[in-house]
């Protein structure tokens, strides 16, 4: 299969009033057409740095340094402005967190997809209208015509992430990028939207990129993983595979800290999240890592293929494959 | 049980609100006029009266009678449009004060209306192009106006367009050259619609002559304000997560920052009108004293340098209760334009 | 220059406690803003002008209701850089005067709004009910008019003077002061730390005292820096219509109604006193919006007038 999105090299930093914050140093990540990608991690590891870097929305402190992001064949670091602009929402889209406040308070749900449609199919507003109800069918939202008169405050969260994902999917995008989209719900309406995004894996082309901080989560729903720590992609393999045969320390580290029902004491990774604005030299995980060597200090891991489909990124595993 | 919808509930309350207020007003003033240091009664009749005289205007005044019945007396004349009599023109105040409204009525929203439409704009454009060197011009330059203080503002405009380049009045309403050969049919008080109403070219242009430097004195705070408020609104407005989310989805950027974003710097409008309008009802008192311009303010300058208290007392009661009003129509009208509030 | 005066009162070279890293980062705040900083600096030259006046005034007798008939109307020169007024006064000297009238005015008359208004608001908000809504309402009555209005309405009751004018003034301003303590102890009060201390049997009073007020202060302290400016243009306007400062005070505004009379032949007279207006409320003005910015970003508070 062709790869529809490549990351190479991809560096990004935040400049802040106290600093450079290191925040994003991919060295490789791929994603397949039609293949769902996890990326797991904790909160402040980067991984909505990646999905704002791919839009190249990042706020206005935030710079790509270097790096490539191809893209179908094209390389949208290097794309300007008005070429980006064609591509959001109409061939990359992406669900925030929030749902009630990706939507604007002051006009309805309706308006605000149609003219999405508007923007990128050139729609009348009669022909968006239809699309839209099509779409909210597809997404289980009941009542269509309610809700496309109803202002963001009017519906339950789990109601707004359905409309967003209808939204982000009116345009039948290549790619979505989901950026935690359950962690503002509730475990039930969790699990109904992680329902939803199952059911439309098997019916749309898309291909999606999950970013969640929730490990069980990412296995309900995906085919493969990439473990994120502090802007550096440390693992990337098959559920089966990272959950049988974890090889870095940190996702051991998060697989063993599931509770599971009979845990009597529940494990931790010690220490802390790292500082970014002056990141742990070599791999940054050292400081944390009980199989910490010598020459995790001094240099950064390069991500290696370990099979066919699991890399990984640690000093442990370089001797086997010299 | 009685269900009504948030919206209706809310101004129900605002009324309610607003009437206890209302009285709360008429008690300050009459207590005003009570608290007085000099005897009304001997400010009525003059100084030169004798005792008897001052008696019979004690009297006259009710002035000797107990003070809950005097504010009942004061109720009933209110209610009757009776604002009592001007010391200084020995006319009804409220005669007066109808007089003169209009004349200010046509500053006050020239001036509103220059400040806020230069305003405005220059506000979203500083939001747009936050931290530039423009940005730090417009926040300089608006916090300078903000700080002047009218009579100052309106004395060196005077200076510069009268007596310098000599291209503007100085003050009044009109020439008297005009008044005389090319006089206005007063048909709504307003000099500006008058003239336009019947043709009066010549006249036209002289009223507008001598209405701009007054408009424009009292148009820097509104303006100052206007673009404090819309910078800021636009500012907060554009950090928001649905800006972000719209931007996400490609919608173009000139829709994002002049409809999805402007929309939210409606109810701030609405605020610096009711701001600029209550600003501009107290500020025209020293304008109009500048430029002599023969309006409220005037008249209400004049009255407190010769002390006419029914004069004073009757325009703050006017004024207060014009303020408390636009508050009113202000709070209703924000809350309608939320949906938040209103469709509940 | 005004980076060493920030080391020398940079509290970090005194407190090594787990506070610093705050202080760091107000005072961080407060120098990357520079146009408070430029307020800071101003306000601080205004009071040591106010301070020094008697010391810099070339003519301190003309502030102080001397005379010299021989010198009227002169313009400015180098022995007079503003001028001399109607009475032969120096106005510069009279300009530096009032800059101690000036601040006066400002600070007592936040400081009795304050004082009456924190209170007001800070117990209506606290125990509600009755006593809650009737001052309140109180509350709402006083800011039904526009302050300028009720401080020239209430100036005229009493007579002129400059006492009865900040009095007139207080009177018209601390509604607002109440309104703010009044939203800001209603948010406070339902906040858990509060439940928290109730249950373990704080008396009341300290709550208030020690819990709410401290609390309530930030928006209040921001309100009032912004409203010294306001405050200021408010007096000088009740003495411009001479209700404030009466002859010889050298009130700015008082200066300014004097100069108006003369204003087309002689300038000075009134230019230079309605400058040092504008220039001490400019500097009040970016003090409060700095403080604003500091203290309260997401605040959108304005001046009053």
């Amino acid at each position: 299969m062709e790869s529809l999105l490549e990351i190479r090299n991809l560096k990004v930093e935040y400049h802040t009033y106290e600093g450079v914050i290191s925040a994003l140093d991919i060295e490789y990540l791929k994603l397949q057409k039609r293949e769902i990608l996890s990326l797991v991690g904790e909160s402040g590891c980067g991984k909505s740095t990646l999905a704002l870097s791919i839009l190249k929305i990042l706020p206005p402190n935030g710079i790509i340094k270097n790096g490539n992001i191809i893209f179908d064949g094209l390389d949208l670091v290097k794309m300007n402005e008005e070429q980006m602009k064609k591509i959001r929402g109409k061939r990359i889209s992406i669900v925030f967190q929030d749902p009630r406040a990706s939507f604007n308070p002051v006009f309805t749900i309706g308006e605000q997809i149609t003219r999405v449609l508007i923007t990128h199919k050139n729609l009348s507003k009669k022909e968006s209208l239809q699309e839209v109800e099509n779409l909210f069918k597809m997404v289980g939202l009941p009542d269509p015509k309610r809700i496309i008169n109803s202002y963001p405050h009017e519906l339950s969260t789990g109601m707004c992430q359905r409309a967003l994902i209808a939204m982000a999917l009116s345009c039948k995008p290549d790619l979505l990028i989901a950026d935690e989209p359950t962690s503002a719900l509730d475990v039930s309406i969790q699990a109904q939207i992680i329902e939803l995004l199952r059911d439309l894996k098997n019916k749309i082309e898309t291909s999606i990129l999950y970013i969640t901080h929730d490990l069980a989560v990412a296995a309900q729903l995906t085919e493969r993983i990439a473990v994120m720590y502090a802007g550096n992609i440390v693992e990337i393999g098959n559920v089966e595979d990272i959950y049988d045969n974890p090889l870095h320390p940190y996702t051991y580290g998060l697989l063993k800290s599931i509770p599971k029902a009979n845990t009597a004491k529940l494990e931790t990774i010690s220490g802390e999240v790292p500082d970014l604005f002056n990141p742990p030299s070599g791999c940054r995980f050292h400081p944390r890592c009980p199989y910490a060597i010598e020459v995790c200090k001094k240099q950064k891991p390069m991500l290696m293929n370990i099979t066919e489909n699991h890399s990984v990124s640690c000093f442990l595993y370089s001797e086997k494959n010299e | 049980m009685i269900i009504i919808s948030t919206f209706r509930y809310y101004i129900l309350r605002r009324l309610i609100l607003s009437f206890i207020v209302l009285f709360g007003i008429t008690i300050i003033t009459f207590t005003l006029t009570r608290v007085i240091p000099t005897d009304p009664a001997a400010l009525w009749v003059g100084p030169h009266a004798r005792k008897e005289q001052v008696e019979l205007a004690r009297e006259t005044l009710g002035l000797n009678k107990p003070l809950y019945i005097q504010y009942f007396i004061y109720m009933n004349d209110l209610l009757h449009g009776n604002l009592g009599i001007s010391i200084r023109t020995h006319r009804p105040v409220i005669e007066d004060m109808l007089t003169f409204l209009p004349a200010s009525l046509e500053l006050i929203i020239s001036g509103m209306m220059l400040g806020i439409i230069f305003g405005i704009p220059l506000g979203v454009f500083s939001a747009l192009k936050k931290d530039s060197h423009i940005d730090h011009f417009n926040r300089i330059a608006s916090i300078g106006f903000a700080s002047m203080p009218s009579f100052w503002l309106g004395m060196i405009l005077q200076l510069i367009f009268f007596k310098h380049l000599g291209i503007l009045p100085a003050g009044g309403r009109i020439s008297p050259n005009v008044a005389i050969f090319s006089p206005i049919n007063r048909i709504t008080g307003f000099y500006t619609i008058d003239c336009l109403l019947s043709g009066n070219w010549t006249a036209l242009f002289d009223v507008l002559s001598h209405m701009l430097l007054p408009a424009l004195t009292l148009a820097a705070y509104p303006m100052a304000l206007a673009t404090r408020m819309i910078r800021a609104t636009m500012i907060e407005t554009l950090e928001e997560d649905y800006i972000r989310t719209a931007r996400a989805f490609g919608i173009p950027d000139r829709i994002i920052n002049y409809f999805y974003a402007l929309k939210n710097a409606i109810p701030p409008f609405i605020t610096i009108l009711a701001l600029s309008f209550a600003y501009s009802l107290t500020e025209t008192f020293l304008i109009e004293y500048v430029f002599d311009w023969p309006g409220l303010g005037r008249y209400a300058s004049l009255a407190i340098i010769s002390v006419d208290y029914p004069a004073i007392m009757g325009i703050t009661l006017f004024i207060a209760f014009i303020y408390l009003f636009l508050n009113l129509i202000v709070d209703v009208i924000i809350a309608y334009l939320d949906p938040r509030i209103r469709l509940r | 220059m005004k980076k060493s005066l920030i080391k020398i009162i940079n509290p970090k070279e005194f407190f090594k406690g787990p506070r610093v890293r705050e202080f760091e980062y107000t005072f961080y705040v407060i120098r990357k803003n520079s146009l408070s900083m430029l307020g800071l600096f101003g306000l601080t030259l205004l009071f040591i002008i106010a301070l020094i006046a008697p010391y810099i005034a070339p003519y301190p007798e003309d502030a102080l209701g001397v005379t010299h008939p021989e010198k009227v109307f002169l313009p400015p020169s180098l022995e007079h850089p503003f001028g001399t007024d109607d009475l032969g006064r120096d106005i510069f000297s009279r300009v530096l005067y009032g800059t101690r009238i000036e601040l006066t005015i400002g600070l007592i008359v936040i400081f009795l709004s304050l004082i009456i208004g924190l209170p007001l608001g800070v117990i209506s908000g606290y125990f509600g009910g009755f006593i809650g809504e009737f001052i309140m309402r109180i509350t709402d009555m006083f800011l039904s008019f526009p302050p300028l209005l009720l401080a020239l309405a209430i100036s005229v009751s009493l007579g002129p003077s400059l006492t009865n004018a900040m009095i007139a003034i207080a009177i018209a301003w601390w509604p607002w002061y109440s309104r703010l303590a009044y939203e800001q102890t209603i948010s406070i009060r339902e906040k858990q730390f509060i439940e928290a201390a109730k249950a373990a049997g704080i008396s009341e009073f300290r709550i208030l005292f020690y819990h709410i007020l401290p609390n309530c202060l930030t928006p209040l302290i921001v309100q009032a820096s912004m409203d010294l400016g306001s405050v200021i243009l408010t007096a000088a306007s009740l003495s411009f219509l001479g209700l404030g400062a009466q002859p010889p005070q050298p009130e700015w505004g008082l200066m300014c109604n004097i100069g108006r009379i003369y204003f087309l032949t002689s300038w000075w007279i009134a230019t230079f006193p309605g400058l040092a207006i504008v220039v001490t409320v400019l500097i009040l003005n970016l003090l409060g919006d700095g403080l604003r910015d500091v203290l309260d970003p997401r605040s959108r508070r304005f001046w009053r007038r």
